[in-house]
């Protein structure tokens, strides 16, 4: 972006014309609105409190919550390769992402829910690869949305798993409220014990 | 050190980076009854009122026009010293809003051929050079007296924002 002193006018110098052009746009009052309702609010302080972010998934119909700490990257749709004859419900193949080579699985036949197939094309488009870490170990869950990363009180996730369905209880810590509904908390390490044991 | 380059017309001026906490677009401002000269009134930011002040309107150049480029520097003040007076959530910002505030630069404060201020103006401060010419230090602190806007955030933050 810098200009040298004894640079010629090139290509450049051109793209920094266009720039400037752009930013000495009148803003859209929609822009200012949005930016004066953001910036009246107050930025949300670590109090101590022990806070913690998750991210809202939703399987089938079913709301899960992955802790923030956890998710490496929420990751658009890529083509999965099957590994012939060892596909199954829960192991769905490898995916690529970045360069790096991801066990992709699906988190619907481990907790016993339908998925949200095709039929709906909104739910399909909103499916994503969620990449969750814990130890070492790193998986694809190919989940039907994403919805929201919220921050939550650990006083507040209740061990009532009423809500829950009954084969994803094992690999759950607790129900918490978000704004979409009741979500079940995953516990990383057991579902990966759970995804390790489906695989051997 | 770090310096914010902004413009007020065709002159380029900077600001320390580390009396900036943050640079917003050029939202609307509230304007104050009898607000002093340059100041277009009170945003709320974070929580708390803070006054802006429109430097092409104090340097004489007329309203600061609305642009993308032209954005609000929140400054923070509370290391002069200054205070607004307006209870336990009293964290001094100045708003300052000027042109093409666009790119940071380095610059050398006791470079050699760095002038002092030729004029007597409040707030500005050494004139230095950084590759793209010469540019004019602002001390934020120094630009309008801290009295005359606590006056102004004591007004606004009385009645409802």
């Amino acid at each position: 972006m810098e200009a040298e002193p004894d640079r010629k006018p090139t290509g450049d110098l051109q793209a920094e014309d266009h720039a400037a052009h752009l930013l000495s746009r009148e803003p859209a009052p929609a822009y200012l609105d949005a930016w004066s309702r953001a910036l009246r609010r107050e930025l949300e302080k670590d109090d101590g409190s022990g806070r913690f972010g998750a991210g809202v998934i939703k399987v089938g119909e079913e709301l899960f919550a992955v802790p923030t700490e956890n998710v490496v990257e929420v990751h658009p749709l890529v083509p999965i390769r099957t590994l012939p004859g060892r596909a199954t419900d829960v192991f769905r193949g490898l995916v690529s992402l970045r360069g790096e080579i991801h066990l992709c699985v699906s988190l619907h036949a481990l907790f016993g829910l339908d998925a949200v197939e095709g039929a709906e094309g909104q739910a399909s488009d909103a499916r994503r690869l969620l990449v969750v870490r814990s130890g070492g170990e790193r998986w694809a869950l190919l989940v039907d949305a994403v919805l929201d990363f919220e921050r939550f009180d650990p006083e507040a996730v209740r061990t009532s798993q009423v809500t829950v369905a009954k084969s994803a209880v094992h690999f759950t810590n607790g129900v918490i409220q978000t704004p979409a509904g009741p979500a079940a908390l995953i516990e990383p390490r057991r579902l990966f014990e759970g995804l390790s044991r489906s695989l051997s | 050190m770090q310096a914010v380059v902004f413009y007020v017309g065709s002159e380029r001026f900077a600001i320390d980076t580390q009396s900036v906490a943050e640079v917003i677009p050029g939202i609307a401002a509230r304007p104050v009854p009898s607000a002093p000269e340059g100041l277009r009134g009170v945003i709320e930011y974070r929580g708390l009122v803070v006054p802006v002040l429109d430097l092409c309107r104090l340097f004489g150049r007329g309203d600061c026009p609305p642009r993308l480029a032209n954005r609000i520097l929140i400054c923070d003040l509370s290391n002069s010293g200054a205070r607004w007076g307006v209870g336990t959530h009293d964290r001094p910002m100045l708003g300052i809003l000027a042109e093409n505030v666009t790119r940071v630069t380095t610059l050398d404060p006791d470079a050699q051929g760095s002038h002092p201020s030729p004029t007597k103006a409040s707030g500005l401060g050494r004139i230095l050079r950084d590759k793209d010419g010469l540019v004019q230090l602002v001390q934020v602190r120094d630009l309008i007296p801290p009295e005359t806007l606590a006056t102004v955030v004591r007004a606004a933050g009385s009645e409802p924002v």
